[in-house]
């Protein structure tokens, strides 16, 4: 084992392989506020990439309810249970992390989903935390009894269990872009994999016989342009980018802006140790704060607390950015707020797309003049 | 544990021919079939550590898919103590099959192995995300060799494996085990693009264009390829971890599965088609290993048991 830089656990850790990070790292932001689980994301990386015989039960994308939905089921439980209660000091994990804590004999620790465990990805769907009883009154902030949504996809780790438990390296990470894939050729279907990844966003096809995964929808990142799951996103909830580390952070560049400056944005499960890069907003609607910093971390307080004023209309950079996420299909590598727009910039920075922060309100006249005819819905 | 006997003398060509015509016990016991050999071996072998097995020559074809030919009477036994994998993380440090018990003939252009050894279930199908394979391998390398060199060869000294799996014997025995043989009842509405056709069967029913949706298949990747030609592949290592599958897939075998045991045979010609194979020459000696991967206890890859590195010795006409 090696020892690696993760700047999410503020510390050192262990890890099989020397640490090596691409020249840009691909990478997101979801605003679980935004989501409304209606699956379009689920249904385009479906459509694009798992429709062949033998991934039926493949959903690189998928979207689950929090506290009770899980896919595969308690996939999340199970790797927490194994781990043991753990505690951070600070911002710094001093717990053990999947390769730290590992039996001697293994490179990191996990476990194999059954098929049945991958057979309900609708489980817990719309259920809430508690039960609701009369005199709970729930319609106040936050919420008495509450769920989210966790739309998720394989987070492209900057250290993945996958990449790291595959004897025979048939994972890699791209160099240029970071992201992780199932070399085809390569793989021989051992499944260590599946096993180690705390996300279980590796899969093993049952036709091929060897395993597969979320391509970050590559063909298209390499042309500039955002993957599927992101760009058809209905409610505008996915910021596709390019994340840096904390010493080189690009203040203009979305991705960064919300996870290194405003600090919004956390990982998932970060006390896992993979350096997960697929960043989430925490619902502000959630009263259980332990729940909320189990799943992201102890950044979670702050960051509902900087949404919510940039909600209460305090912080137009930070609604800025919000305003372009999927407002293009291009990825956005620089932004700018001015004049109450927020406008998204390419890598060479030509303007992409122009968003209002505030929608326009426009009256129209009771009597149409081109169609000699009156509106009867005058907003 | 069993008496420890002395290993019977080495059965030659002549002393075979000459006994079937004159001794009835013998004949019963190669009209027994593979049966009455296991008998035979079994009580009379014991368990040693290294593998020292001697490829008698033999006149006639080597029954190269017949695990119960008679010729294999021919070939004199060893059972070789298995022990779990301790090197390579994933370990597996306790064996779970004890013992494997080898023997190997040629007949001066094939050589073959048999193995055979306790399994109570057969594991011969990969279709389901938790089932794995039984397996078994042939490691073959030059002698003497470096201790390094047991770990699945050395940077600058390529090892060859033939590889028997019980899946693929399975795909060649009863026809590619497609999804529906572990989920009967799977429905799924469309396989694009594959407009009207219902339960598409593989390899039938996904034309070339389509099987690009089966990146496995698509690329080339021997595990994927739904028609198996030989259940015996034959790859080449230096090391742990650098396993690749040779150009010429020449190796021939077959394994049966038969009251708690796997009998396998594994063959390749004796002379290496592709230039990091070993050729196996007669009258030579070469370094030789032997692993067994059992299914039901999840065996993979470094999750294996195998005999230490020991030596073959190829007996010439």
């Amino acid at each position: 084992m090696a020892k690696v830089n993760n700047w999410q656990i503020g510390r050192e850790m262990d890890y099989p392989f020397e640490e090596s990070r691409p020249q840009k790292q691909a990478g997101a932001v979801f605003d679980t506020n935004k989501c409304i689980a209606c699956q379009t994301c689920t249904m385009a990386c479906k459509t694009t990439w798992t429709s062949g015989k033998g991934q039926e039960y493949m959903f690189w994308n998928n979207v689950e309810t929090k506290p009770w939905g899980s896919y595969p089921l308690a996939y999340d439980i199970k790797v927490l249970d194994m781990l043991g209660p753990q505690s951070w000091q600070g911002n710094q994990y001093t717990g053990k992390t999947i390769f730290e804590a590992t039996l001697s004999g293994e490179r990191a620790m996990g476990f194999i989903p059954t098929d049945l465990e991958y057979a309900y990805p609708n489980r817990g769907e719309d259920e809430i935390d508690s039960l609701m009883t009369e005199d709970r009154y729930y319609l106040r902030m936050p919420h008495d009894a509450w769920f989210f949504y966790l739309a998720r996809v394989c987070n492209h780790c900057t250290y993945p269990g996958c990449l790291g438990s595959c004897p025979r390296t048939a994972i890699y990470k791209r160099p240029e872009d970071g992201i992780v894939l199932v070399d085809q050729e390569r793989c021989r279907g051992y499944r260590e994999c599946v096993k180690n990844c705390p996300y279980k966003k590796v899969f093993y096809n049952h036709v091929t016989r060897i395993s597969e995964k979320c391509v970050f929808c590559y063909p298209a990142v390499e042309k500039g342009i955002q993957p599927r799951c992101m760009r058809t996103c209905i409610g505008k909830i996915r910021s596709f980018g390019f994340i840096s580390t904390p010493d080189k952070v690009d203040p203009d560049n979305p991705v960064d802006f919300l996870v290194h400056v405003r600090k919004v944005a956390l990982p998932l499960m970060p006390q896992l140790g993979l350096e997960p890069n697929v960043y989430y907003i925490p619902p502000i609607h959630v009263g259980n704060k332990r729940f909320l910093r189990m799943m992201f971390g102890p950044g979670t307080e702050e960051a509902v607390k900087t949404y919510i004023n940039a909600m209460e209309g305090n912080d137009p950079e930070l609604l800025g950015v919000l305003m372009l996420s999927v407002s293009t299909d291009h990825i956005i590598r620089k932004f700018k707020v001015q004049d109450g727009n927020a406008i998204g910039f390419d890598a060479e920075g030509a303007e992409l797309v122009r968003v209002p922060l505030k929608e326009p309100t426009i009256v129209r006249p009771f009597f149409d003049e081109n169609a000699k005819a009156y509106r009867y819905n005058v907003t | 544990m069993e008496e420890e006997r002395s290993k019977p003398p080495t059965i030659s060509r002549r002393k075979v021919l000459a006994g079937l015509a004159a001794t009835a016990g013998v004949s019963a016991a190669v009209a027994g079939g593979a049966y009455g050999l296991t008998e035979l071996v079994k009580s009379a072998q014991k368990t040693v550590v290294e593998p020292d097995l001697r490829s008698i020559y033999i006149d006639e074809p080597v029954p190269s898919a017949d695990p119960d030919s008679g010729l294999w009477r021919r070939a004199s036994a060893q059972r070789l103590a298995l022990e779990g994998q301790a090197v390579i993380v994933p370990l597996k440090p306790e064996a779970t099959v004890k013992d494997v018990t080898v023997r190997s003939l040629n007949d001066g252009e094939m050589i073959a192995f048999r193995l055979e050894w306790d399994d109570p279930e057969v594991d011969e199908h990969t279709i389901k995300i938790d089932s794995f394979r039984d397996a078994c391998g042939v490691f073959l390398g030059p002698y003497p060799a470096s201790p390094a060199l047991w770990t699945m060869g050395a940077p600058d000294t390529p090892v060859t494996i033939l590889h028997w799996k019980a899946d693929w014997q399975k795909d060649i025995d009863a026809g590619f085990q497609d999804l529906e043989v572990a989920f009967p009842n799977v429905s799924f509405d469309f396989y694009p693009p594959l407009v009207g056709v219902v339960s598409p069967k593989i390899p039938d029913d996904y034309p070339e264009e389509a099987r690009n949706r089966l990146p496995g298949w698509y690329v080339g990747n021997p595990f994927s390829q739904p028609v198996k030609t030989t259940p015996v592949e034959k790859v080449r290592a230096i090391g742990p971890g650098t396993l690749e599958h040779l150009a010429t897939q020449n190796a021939t075998g077959r394994g049966i599965w038969k009251s708690g045991m796997w009998h396998v045979v594994i063959a390749k010609p004796m002379k290496a088609e592709d230039e990091e194979e070993t050729t196996v020459a007669a009258g030579q000696t070469y370094s030789l290993a032997f692993t067994v991967w059992s299914g039901v206890d999840r065996d993979r890859g470094a999750r294996k048991q195998l005999t230490k590195l020991g030596k073959l010795e190829v007996e010439s006409a």
